[in-house]
């Protein structure tokens, strides 16, 4: 019996829904698309496997074969799968649909693959990731699941982080005082801008679509990795210097963001204040030394209550699940806060027990009431 | 999310289009250039995405960027082997590139595909010094590498 089936049985049993009400359900659940992880999954798995195994095969050089009939095979190849995906979006078909155009996709990628091949060009990797960003730029808005999106935003983000160290790299050659460890600093912080950037532009364009969720997730994570990363590289950077020309393109994306999400009508005062007041948060835990924060602690305290910001603007959207994860975030940097204050002590088993027991009485309190305070929360931003 | 069928069309044409154009360019480099031999000399570095290739510097291309910065785009006259950073107006062939540690750097054309099982091989041979490769270069100093010569002769021989 199906998860639906049982629950549906149990509501009838209680009084909380009739018969006819539960057909009804039966019938709607019945008429959505057909989907959920159990069938795209696995069909998007095994596309991706096909198209990694095609680029597989391109680099494994087909010296047998001339290069121009490989080509041309490449072209007839994309120019197939596009009109196959059109004609399933025609068709309404939006799992084959979703499965073509992932591998329409990663075909061109393939292509550029064979083509760097054919004509034995150089440059780097993050080059040929960010000419099929370009190219595929327009495909992502047409995708019905969050896939293709994601592994989109992945590359974006991924290869400006290397050409953008490439280029602070290169910044090092004319100022010294600009180390490596300061460069990566600055590309932490900035990537989940450019991240964040994508998402709200995504949102005021396009509306609440799989695109800008799959933005969104990917913005979350870059968001917490970037705050983890400048907690960890605090010690190397305490001392870093100040190069404008490296912090530009951060500071140009910040407002941009800002700027975008206060002229997104969707969002209410309050969560346009919310998103602000966690982007200035993010910022100052990347000038930190700036501002005269030289203490691991100091930190740490800006970080938690960046994460706090963040998980009061999901609270305000009613992102009840982002709202938690952020909240348990918040918990962990606490049990941090607690080691660094009484460090001596944590050494001891008795520091030991006494943060282990804050940690679980802080969970036990909050799958108590968690419920209870997103709740509470939510009305008190409405 | 885009649902217009034009739009659609539009997005799933144009990533075939741009890969068409960038074919197209540099299969007319490779027919229209002027053809040119040059030595070379070099290491097979790995990369999964990519297959196998061997890279390699042009011989004798290491202090040609004395007393240029590195990254800046120069210009590598073929027949003269002197570097300007300016378009060169009397040069007949001549190869867009950039400086990195005083040596001129062509990264279109310091990369060739190999198989597998033959890379090892070529890559004593380049390293030999034994190794040339015939590169197609257009007025605007864009080069396609057309060929890989061992000992003046095709390597798949």
């Amino acid at each position: 019996m199906s998860k639906l089936e049982k629950s549906l049985v149990e509501w009838i049993e209680q009084g909380i829904i009739d018969v006819s009400q539960a057909d009804r359900i039966r019938l709607y659940e019945s008429q959505k698309p057909e989907g959920g992880w159990s069938i795209s999954g696995p069909l998007i798995l095994g596309v991706v496997i096909i198209g990694v195994g095609i680029i597989s095969l391109i680099a494994a050089n087909w010296r047998f074969i001339p290069d121009t009939l490989k080509l041309i095979s490449a072209f007839l190849i994309l120019a197939s799968l596009a009109i196959a995906a059109f004609r399933t979006h025609v068709q309404r078909d939006s799992l084959k649909f979703d499965a073509l155009i992932i591998f329409f996709a990663l075909m061109c990628l393939a292509t550029i693959g064979l083509i760097s091949q054919v004509f034995h060009t150089g440059g780097k990797l993050e080059h040929a990731f960010l000419f099929w960003c370009g190219i595929t730029f327009g495909v992502i808005f047409t995708a019905r699941r969050g896939f293709l999106p994601f592994l989109w935003i992945v590359a974006l983000t991924l290869s400006l982080a290397a050409v953008s160290f490439d280029f602070l790299v290169d910044l090092r050659k004319i100022n010294d005082a600009l180390r490596y460890v300061d460069g990566l600093h600055i590309v932490a912080m900035t990537i989940p801008l450019l991240s964040l950037t994508l998402t709200t532009g995504s949102r005021f364009i396009v509306g609440e679509s799989p695109t800008t969720r799959a933005f969104q997730q990917w913005t979350i994570l870059c968001v917490v990795g970037s705050l983890v990363s400048a907690q960890i590289l605090f010690h190397s950077t305490r001392n870093n210097s100040y190069f404008l020309k490296a912090y530009l393109p951060a500071y140009i994306l910040f407002l941009l963001a800002i700027f975008i999400i206060y002229n997104n009508k969707g969002y209410k005062s309050i969560q346009k204040h919310l998103y602000t007041i966690a982007l200035i948060f993010y910022f100052l835990v990347f000038h930190a030394g700036f501002v005269g924060i030289n203490h691991a602690l100091g930190i740490a305290i800006l970080n938690i209550l960046a994460f706090m910001a963040i998980a009061f603007s999901f609270a305000s959207i009613k992102e009840r699940k982002y709202f938690q994860y952020f909240l348990v975030i918040v918990g962990i940097e606490f049990v941090y806060i607690y080691l660094q204050a009484f460090g001596g002590l944590a050494s001891t088993g008795l520091g030991l027990v006494l943060s282990g027991a804050l940690l679980v009485w802080m969970t036990i309190l909050w799958k108590r009431n968690k419920n209870e305070i997103a709740l509470r929360i939510e009305r008190w931003l409405e | 999310m885009i649902e217009s069928k034009k739009a659609l069309i539009v997005v799933l044409i144009l990533p075939i289009i741009a890969l068409f154009i960038l074919t197209f360019k540099k299969q007319s480099v490779k027919a229209f250039g002027h053809k040119i031999e040059l030595p070379i000399t070099g290491y097979d570095p790995r990369d999964l995405l990519a297959g196998h290739y061997l890279v390699y510097r042009i011989k004798d291309s290491e202090q040609l960027c004395s007393g240029f910065q590195d990254s800046k785009e120069v210009f590598l006259c073929l027949n003269t082997m002197s570097v300007s950073d300016k378009r060169p107006t009397s040069c007949k062939i001549f190869v867009r590139g950039e400086c990195f540690h005083n040596s001129f750097r062509a990264p279109s054309i310091e990369r060739y595909y190999v198989p597998q099982e033959q890379a090892a091989k070529l890559e004593q041979l380049i390293q030999r010094g034994n190794a040339s490769i015939v590169v197609s270069v257009s007025e605007q100093g864009e080069a396609v590498v057309e060929e890989l010569l061992v000992n003046g002769v095709r390597w798949q021989r």
